[in-house]
């Protein structure tokens, strides 16, 4: 029993990072009707400025975070506003084609900045740990978690009560109503865009010290968020933070008690039986639009 | 107060509006009538900014908006309510009606327009928490028009209100126009019952197959051979 709960606690420490790449591309979705490709090099480069700006630059670690959050913030409007925002009367399909072009520019712009090999971020904090009863918790998990809460319920106070999520959420909802109400969509678009993939290079900065990081690390975080988005039922934000915190219990139990080896499988398996058996959502009771805070 | 000048508007390759041309005067309530697809709701969606017309020339208050965006034009004091009601299902009534002051940044503003708009449609505060989905059409349209109220236009543009809906809640929508009338409210009516449209406007235009075909005053219009025979059933 002990070793379930240690497993279990492990995977809902990996499983609120999950969470925010899974809510960054459940936004962009449910408004932008797009698939974001490029969300795990965003969650790469979230790693990446992290490592920069505190492993290389040596600022501090928290201010690191909330620099990388900003810069990729407004990375993400940027993308949006010069190469999506052109596209906005074509099909969705040009969209999504343009994104699998950032996923190959900007894994490629790492690539020559940071070269091939990989790099390891050192801990958030001094590696101490402790245990309750026999599941032991290291005090950099913990912190990772804490921060990972702190970015969830930030996100949904925003779009749950801020005048802009509540401009998103409308938007989602009914596109030409927010028009007609004076919702600027384009601006909402743009907030959009770029508060997703802050949302995922949250998670990348987050799992960096954990984790070795690499420029290609992104295919699988995208493969993840895919997973964390159908299982809580797309552009349902609510159902991506379990769905996140799901994958992240699954993979760890899967690890555990079957392979280890099969580990990012299980993503796989979960979208699988999902669109088999409740192709809406674990989360959504019947068919319906809508970003739920 | 309004001015549309010889607007053409397009649908990809499809033309719904030819050379249109209506003019809206301060306090006034004007209203197109015509058959389905004539191209009155088109019209309202021009003037907008949904759909912005490939030539011609809108002016409001002598400023010209054809050319600006939507939103734009909403913070002129231009503000549609559209045809379908358009409410946000799962947005609650109050943050509907919050969403129809969505150009406004002054809280006591909003505050003030909340009230009057309760006072209006007090079962709009009764249901304030419930999901704008989950009432009926007769409600939504009510909530609709006031979201619309929300935004405090100079010109409101109502489009097909009593659409799909029973007679006894028409009697409420026309009651509201009625109040908004009084209150010298300018709005621009686009409705399919030409015989409810005639009834309660000062002036009226006729469109037919995206053209004017006839205008003038609601008394000139209703007793107008062609639109007795084509609109108000002999």
């Amino acid at each position: 029993m002990t070793v379930f709960f240690q497993y279990l606690v492990n995977g809902i420490v990996i499983g609120g990072t999950y969470s925010l790449i899974g809510m960054g591309m459940t936004l962009i979705f449910g408004i932008m009707r797009i698939v974001n490709f490029a969300h795990g090099e965003f969650y790469m480069l979230g790693a990446y400025f992290l490592y920069t700006l505190w492993a290389i630059l040596g600022l501090n670690p928290v201010l690191s975070m909330l620099f990388t959050f900003v810069l990729i913030l407004f990375l993400g409007i940027g993308f949006e506003q010069l190469f999506l925002r052109p596209l906005r009367k074509e099909s969705s399909t040009s969209s999504m084609l343009m994104t699998i072009g950032f996923l190959i520019v900007l894994q490629n712009a790492a690539l020559l900045i940071w070269g091939g090999a990989t790099q390891t971020v050192p801990t958030l904090v001094d590696l101490k740990t402790f245990s309750i009863g026999d599941v032991v918790f290291s005090t950099d998990r913990i912190l990772v978690f804490l921060i990972s809460l702190t970015i969830i319920i930030f996100t949904s106070l925003f779009i749950g009560r801020t005048k802009t999520g509540r401009s998103m959420r409308a938007t989602f909802q009914d596109m030409e109503a927010a028009e007609v109400v004076g919702v600027n969509i384009e601006r909402v678009y743009s907030i959009t865009f770029g508060f997703g993939a802050a949302l995922a290079a949250a998670g990348g900065f987050l799992l960096a010290p954990l984790f070795v990081i690499s420029p290609t690390m992104g295919a699988l975080a995208t493969s993840k968020a895919f997973a964390v988005v159908t299982a809580g039922g797309l552009g349902n934000v609510r159902g991506a933070i379990l769905g996140g915190l799901l994958l992240g219990v699954v993979e760890s139990l899967g690890a555990g008690y079957i392979a280890s080896g099969y580990k990012d499988a299980f993503g796989y398996l979960i979208i699988i039986l999902v669109i088999l058996f409740k192709p809406e959502g674990l989360m959504s009771r019947k068919r319906k639009k809508g970003v739920h805070a | 107060m309004l001015r549309v000048e010889d607007i053409n508007t397009f649908y990809g390759t499809v033309q719904a509006l030819h050379e249109v041309s209506i003019n809206v005067n301060e306090g006034e309530l004007v209203s197109l009538i015509g058959a389905n697809g004539a191209g009155k709701s088109t019209t309202l969606r021009t003037i907008s900014g949904l759909r912005p017309p490939a030539k011609g020339l809108i002016t409001f208050r002598g400023e010209r908006i054809d050319g600006l965006r939507a939103y734009e034009i909403v913070k002129k004091g231009i503000v549609m309510c559209p045809e379908g009601r358009h409410v946000f299902p799962q947005l609650t009534v109050y943050e509907n009606l919050l969403m129809g002051a969505f150009t406004e940044n002054n809280k006591q503003v909003i505050k003030q327009s909340l009230e009057r708009v309760y006072a209006m449609f007090p079962i709009l505060q009764k249901r304030e928490k419930q999901a704008a989905g989950t009432f009926s059409g007769g409600e939504q349209q009510m909530l609709a028009i006031a979201r619309a109220l929300m935004a405090r236009p100079q010109l409101l543009m109502l489009d097909e209100p009593s659409l799909g809906l029973a007679p006894i809640i028409i009697q409420d929508i026309v009651r509201i126009i009625l109040e908004l009338k009084k209150e010298k409210m300018t709005i621009l009516l686009v409705e399919q019952n030409a015989k409810l449209a005639l009834k309660l406007s000062d002036r009226a235009y006729c469109l037919e197959n995206g053209k004017v075909s006839l205008s003038g005053s609601a008394e000139e219009l209703a007793t107008n051979p062609r639109i007795k025979e084509l609109y108000l059933g002999g």
